[in-house]
C-alpha cells in the first residue's frame, strides 16, 4: 500500500498544478522573453533577470519590503501573543471576542485602505484632527514617517487578529495540568509563560510568523489605496513595483522576472525563519 | 512530613447553574504523618475532586484543609508545600532531567550547591543518573514520571504528595518498576502520600490504609485487611477483592435459639458476636462470604448439617486457583467458591459448600451488622 | 487584572474604524466631504437604499458568496486527504512536499496575474465562477493542509487502529469517528478559508469581467466621475462584513472549541 499516500494526495496535487504550478511555469517563460509591442517575442535568456536586479527601483521597493515586513513581525506577533493570552478561556466573552477579531479579517482589503484613507484626508479624516490638537501637522502625501507608521498601523489593525487567533488556539490547546505543576513548584508568572506556555506554541508560532511574513511580503491594495505608494515612492512595496511591471504590458517579461525573483526570496526567507523556529527551544539545563 | 487533615469537606461545581453537579460531600479524613495511603472508587467517584482539594487547585465550597493542624483551605498550592503527580508525565520540554528537577529549588532562591546535593540524591534514589542530561522528549513515559516524581519530592519542605493515577499512561509491564520507585522514595524521605487509583490492586500494595470513595462519600478508611475482613457496607465488600465477596439475599429463621439466615430451604449460622444484634423481623438482609472462605467438598457430608448441596454451573482459571461459579439446589441463588488449581471438578457437578460463621458478614439495608 | 484591559483596549481600537465605516454609510456624500462629524447629523439610508436596489451590487454580493463557497469546498475536499496523509503516513520527500505545498502560498498574486489569465482563457473559463474558485486554490489549499494536519496530529493514531481492528471499512471511519473529532478543526479552516476567498482583489478582478464579478471588484468600480461614492462604497463595506460575521457568529462555539481541542 505505499501508493496510498499519493492517493491522498491526488486532489490536492491536481488542484495545485492547475492553481499553481502551470501559472508558474508560464511564468518561467515569460522571465526568458522579451516582448516589446509591435515585434514577435524574442528569447533573451538571463537578460530580463539581470536587469531587474539593476534596477534601482526595484531594489529600493525590497529594501522597504524587508523593513516593512521586519515592523510587521516584531510588532504583530508579540502583540498577537499577549492578546491572546490576555483573551478568556471560557465564558460569554469568548464568543464576542472571536467575532469582534474576526471582523477586521472580513472586510475586502480595498475597503481596509478607503476606511483609513478617510482617517488620513486633511479635510474630513480624524488622524489630522487629532494630531492638530497637539500641535502636530499630521500628513499621508507629504510626510513619509507619516505614511510609514499609518500603514503600519492599518496592517496591525488589519492583521493581529489573525495572530490572535491562532495564538489563541494554540494556547487552548495546553493541558491546564501545566499550568497546576508550575503553580506547585512555584514558578513565576514570567517562569510560566517561559517554560510553559512559550515551548508548547511553538508550533502554533511557526504558523503565525510564516503567515504574516509571507502575507505581509504581497501586501498591495491597502497600502495602495491608502497612500498609493507615496509620498513619492516610499511606500512602495514589492507587490505594487511588480504589478506596474506586469501591467506595463510591454514589461511582461521583466514583469515575470521580477515575479520569479520576488518568490524566490520570499521562499527564501520563509525558509530560514522554518527552520529557525524549528530549532529554537530545543534546550539544554535551563537557565538559572 | 506532614498530617493532613480534611474537615467536613462538601464541593458543588457549576453552583446554581442547572449543571449544579455535588461532587464530594460531607468528607472527613485525616493521613497521618509519613504514611502512604491510597485513595480507591469507581470512576466519579470524587477522588481527583478531593486530590485537587487537598493540593489547593481547587477551593472547596465548603469545609477546611489542615496541614499539621494549620488551615490552609485558603493558601494556594505555592504556599501548602505540597506536591503533585498527574495522569500523564508533566514535564518542561525545553530543559533537560536535571533541569526539571532544579526547577522548583531554582524558583524558591536554592543555592547551587545545594541544588547538586539534592539532584544526586534524588537521582540516586530514583535511578535517574544516567538520563540526567537527557531531553525529556527522548525518553518514555515511565521515565517521565519518575522524573516529575522527583521534581516532586526534591523540596526539602515538601510535606505531603499526591498522587493521581500517575501509571495511567505507563505500560503494564513497567508498572511494577515504577510503583516500587515510588514506594521506595515516600518510605526513605518519610513523605506522606495519597495515592488515587481505581485499581484496587495498586492501591493495597502501595497503602498502609485505604480511603474507599463513592458517589462523593467517604464509605471506609481502613487497612487493606480489615477492608477485606470487616468490610462496613455491601459495596465494599464486592468491590474488594477479586471476585468480591458473594452477596447472598437471605430472610431470618430462629433455629435452636439462635438467628440463621435463610436463603430458600437452607439454613446458615452466623457468627455469635452479632446475634443479639439481629431483629428477626428484618427484611433486606444478605450475608456475605469471600469465595476464599467457602469450603467445598466433594464428597456427600451425610449427617454434618452444616453443609448445603450445590450445582457447578462453571469452573474458570483465575490467577494461581480455580473459582467455580456454583448455584444453591432448590434456589436460584449463585455463589462463587475458590479452590486450588489441582482441586478436581467440573461443570454439572455436585458439590457441597459450607460457610463457616466465623468468615460470614452480616448485611442489614447494605450495613454490616458487628458486634456492639 | 489588568491583562483583560489591555484586550478591551485593543477591541476597542478594533472597534473605531469600523464604527466609522457604519458612520460614513449613514451618511450622505455631501456631509463627508464637507466635515469632520463623529455621527451622521444628516442620518440617511440613501447609502443603502441604491445598494439593495442595484442589481450590480446584489450580483457582486451573490457572486462573491459562491465563489467562496465554492472554494471552501474544493480546498476542503482535497485537503482533508492529504492532510491525512501527511498526518498518519511518512513516505519518502514527505517534508519536502510540505514545505512545497506552503511555498504556493508566497507566490504574489501580482507575479500570476497574467499567466493565470492565460491559463484561465485558455480553459474558457474568463468570467466563470470556476475560474476564481479554482484560482484561490493558489493560497487557501496550502493552509488548510496546514492547519488540518495539525489538528489530525492531535487525535492520537490509536484511534484509528482500533477502529480498523472493530471492523470499520476506511469510509466508515472517516465518516462516524475521524470527521466528527476534528469538526473544530474543518471550522477553523472554512472560515480562514472563506475568509482569505472573500476579500481577494488581484486575481478575482483579472479572472472575473461583468458576470462572475465579485463584491471587491464591485468595490473598486464606485470611482464616479465625482470622485469615490463614499457613502455607497461605507455601506458597501458594512454589507460586505455581514455574512462573515454572520458565518463567525454562527460557528463561534465551534471555533471556541477548536481551539481548545487537546485541553484534558
Amino acid at each position: 500500500m505505499k501508493q496510498r499516500p499519493w492517493l491522498f494526495l491526488l486532489p490536492a496535487l491536481l488542484l495545485v498544478s492547475i492553481s499553481a504550478f502551470i501559472p508558474l511555469i508560464t511564468v518561467m517563460n515569460y522571465s526568458q522573453l522579451t516582448l516589446l509591442p509591435g515585434t514577435e517575442p524574442y528569447f533573451s535568456g538571463l537578460e530580463n533577470f539581470v536587469a531587474v536586479l539593476e534596477d534601482e527601483a526595484f531594489r529600493d521597493a525590497l529594501g522597504r519590503q524587508v523593513i516593512f515586513s521586519f515592523l510587521v513581525l516584531i510588532t504583530e506577533i508579540p502583540l498577537g501573543l499577549g492578546l491572546a493570552m490576555a483573551m478568556p478561556k471560557e465564558g460569554p466573552g469568548v464568543g464576542f471576542s472571536l467575532v469582534l477579531l474576526g471582523i477586521p479579517l472580513l472586510i475586502p482589503w480595498n475597503v481596509v485602505g478607503i476606511i483609513w484613507r478617510v482617517f488620513t484626508r486633511s479635510d474630513i479624516g480624524v488622524l489630522p484632527a487629532a494630531f492638530d490638537w497637539f500641535g502636530y501637522t499630521y500628513s499621508v502625501s507629504s510626510s513619509t514617517i507619516d505614511a510609514w507608521w499609518t500603514v503600519l498601523a492599518m496592517d496591525i489593525w488589519h492583521w493581529t487578529p489573525l495572530v490572535v487567533l491562532i495564538c489563541y488556539a494554540g494556547i487552548q490547546a495546553i493541558p491546564e495540568e501545566y499550568y497546576m505543576a508550575a503553580k506547585i513548584d512555584r514558578a513565576s508568572p514570567w517562569k510560566t509563560f517561559r517554560y510553559v506556555t512559550l515551548p508548547n506554541l511553538r508550533g502554533v508560532l511557526i504558523i503565525a510568523v510564516l503567515l504574516r511574513l509571507m502575507d505581509s511580503f504581497k501586501i498591495y491594495a491597502e497600502p495602495f489605496v491608502l497612500t498609493g505608494g507615496g509620498p513619492g515612492s516610499s511606500t512602495t512595496f514589492l507587490s505594487t513595483y511588480t504589478s506596474r511591471m506586469a501591467i506595463g504590458g510591454f514589461q511582461m517579461g521583466r514583469g515575470a522576472a521580477t515575479s520569479l525573483i520576488y518568490f524566490f526570496i520570499v521562499i527564501l526567507i520563509s525558509f530560514v525563519i522554518y527552520i529557525v523556529m524549528l530549532n529554537l527551544g530545543q534546550g539544554a539545563g535551563g537557565d538559572q | 512530613m506532614a498530617e493532613i487533615e480534611v474537615r467536613d469537606i462538601r464541593h458543588v461545581y457549576d453552583q446554581g447553574t442547572a449543571d449544579e453537579t455535588v461532587a464530594v460531600d460531607q468528607v472527613n479524613l485525616t493521613l497521618q504523618d509519613g504514611t502512604a495511603n491510597a485513595l480507591l472508587g469507581p470512576s466519579g467517584c470524587g477522588k481527583t475532586t478531593l486530590l485537587q482539594i487537598i493540593s489547593g487547585l481547587l477551593q472547596p465550597t465548603e469545609g477546611q484543609v489542615l496541614i499539621d493542624g494549620e488551615d490552609v483551605t485558603d493558601k494556594p498550592p505555592s504556599e501548602r508545600d505540597i506536591a503533585q503527580v498527574f495522569q500523564f508525565p508533566v514535564i518542561y520540554d525545553s530543559m533537560d532531567v536535571y533541569g526539571n528537577l532544579a526547577f522548583p529549588l531554582r524558583n524558591g532562591g536554592v543555592p547551587e550547591a545545594e541544588i547538586e546535593e539534592r539532584i544526586q540524591k534524588i537521582a540516586d534514589l530514583l535511578e535517574l543518573n544516567d538520563i540526567l542530561h537527557s531531553s525529556p522528549s527522548n525518553l518514555g513515559p515511565e521515565l517521565n514520571q519518575l522524573v516529575a516524581l522527583g521534581r516532586g519530592i526534591i523540596r526539602a519542605d515538601t510535606s505531603a504528595i499526591l498522587f493521581d493515577e500517575p501509571m495511567t499512561d505507563v505500560e503494564p509491564a513497567r508498572k511494577l518498576t515504577i510503583r516500587r520507585r515510588v514506594k521506595e522514595a515516600q518510605q526513605e524521605f518519610e513523605i506522606t502520600a495519597l495515592y488515587v487509583t481505581h485499581d484496587q490492586h495498586e492501591a493495597l500494595t502501595f497503602a498502609e490504609q485505604v480511603a474507599i470513595m463513592r458517589d462523593g462519600h467517604l464509605v471506609q478508611y481502613d487497612t487493606g485487611e480489615n477492608l477485606y475482613e470487616n468490610p462496613v457496607n455491601t459495596f465494599i465488600g464486592h468491590f474488594i477483592g477479586s471476585p468480591g465477596m458473594n452477596l447472598l439475599d437471605c430472610g431470618l429463621t430462629q433455629t435452636n435459639g439462635a438467628p440463621h439466615a435463610q436463603i430458600g430451604p437452607h439454613e446458615i449460622s452466623v457468627s455469635e458476636d452479632i446475634h443479639s444484634e439481629i431483629d428477626l423481623n428484618w427484611t433486606d438482609c444478605q450475608i456475605g462470604i469471600r469465595p476464599s472462605s467457602v469450603t467445598v467438598q466433594v464428597a456427600d457430608p451425610k449427617e454434618d448439617t452444616h453443609y448445603i448441596p450445590a450445582t457447578v454451573d462453571q469452573v474458570e482459571m483465575v490467577g494461581g486457583y480455580q473459582i467455580l461459579t456454583t448455584c444453591l439446589d432448590d434456589t436460584d441463588v449463585e455463589v462463587k467458591a475458590r479452590v486450588a488449581h489441582d482441586f478436581m471438578i467440573e461443570e454439572g457437578a455436585s458439590i457441597w459448600l459450607s460457610f463457616p460463621p466465623g468468615t460470614i458478614q452480616f448485611f442489614h439495608e447494605k450495613q454490616a451488622v458487628h458486634a456492639s | 487584572m489588568n491583562k483583560r484591559y489591555y484586550l478591551i483596549l485593543f477591541l476597542v481600537f478594533l472597534l473605531i474604524p469600523i464604527y466609522w465605516m457604519v458612520n460614513m454609510s449613514f451618511k450622505p456624500n455631501s456631509e463627508i466631504l464637507s466635515r469632520l462629524t463623529l455621527y451622521p447629523h444628516e442620518f440617511t439610508l440613501a447609502n443603502y437604499e441604491e445598494i439593495l436596489t442595484s442589481e450590480f451590487w446584489r450580483a457582486g454580493y451573490i457572486n462573491s458568496i459562491i465563489m467562496a463557497s465554492m472554494n471552501v469546498v474544493f480546498v476542503t475536499i482535497a485537503a482533508l486527504p492529504a492532510a491525512y496523509a501527511f498526518s498518519r503516513w511518512s513516505f519518502r520527500g514527505d517534508k519536502h512536499l510540505f514545505f512545497w505545498f506552503l511555498t504556493n502560498r508566497m507566490a504574489p498574486p501580482a507575479a500570476f496575474m497574467v499567466p493565470f489569465f492565460i491559463l484561465y482563457s485558455n480553459l474558457n473559463l474568463i468570467d466563470t465562477y470556476w475560474a476564481v474558485a479554482l484560482a484561490h486554490c493558489l493560497f487557501n489549499l496550502p493552509l488548510a493542509i496546514w492547519i488540518l494536519e495539525g489538528f489530525m496530529s492531535g487525535i492520537p493514531k490509536e484511534i484509528d487502529e482500533m477502529a480498523f481492528i472493530d471492523g470499520h471499512s476506511f469510509t466508515s471511519f472517516c465518516w462516524n469517528i475521524f470527521l466528527p473529532l476534528i469538526k473544530p478543526g474543518i471550522a477553523v479552516t472554512a472560515f480562514l478559508t472563506f475568509m482569505f476567498s472573500w476579500v481577494e482583489l488581484l486575481l478575482a478582478r483579472t479572472l472575473t469581467n461583468e458576470a462572475a464579478q465579485p463584491i471587491t471588484v464591485t468595490l473598486t468600480r464606485s470611482l464616479g466621475a465625482g470622485g469615490w461614492d463614499w457613502g455607497v462604497l461605507a455601506a458597501a463595506g458594512v454589507i460586505a462584513m455581514i455574512p462573515g460575521a454572520i458565518i463567525v457568529y454562527l460557528v463561534r462555539d465551534l471555533l471556541a472549541t477548536g481551539f481548545s481541542m487537546g485541553r484534558v
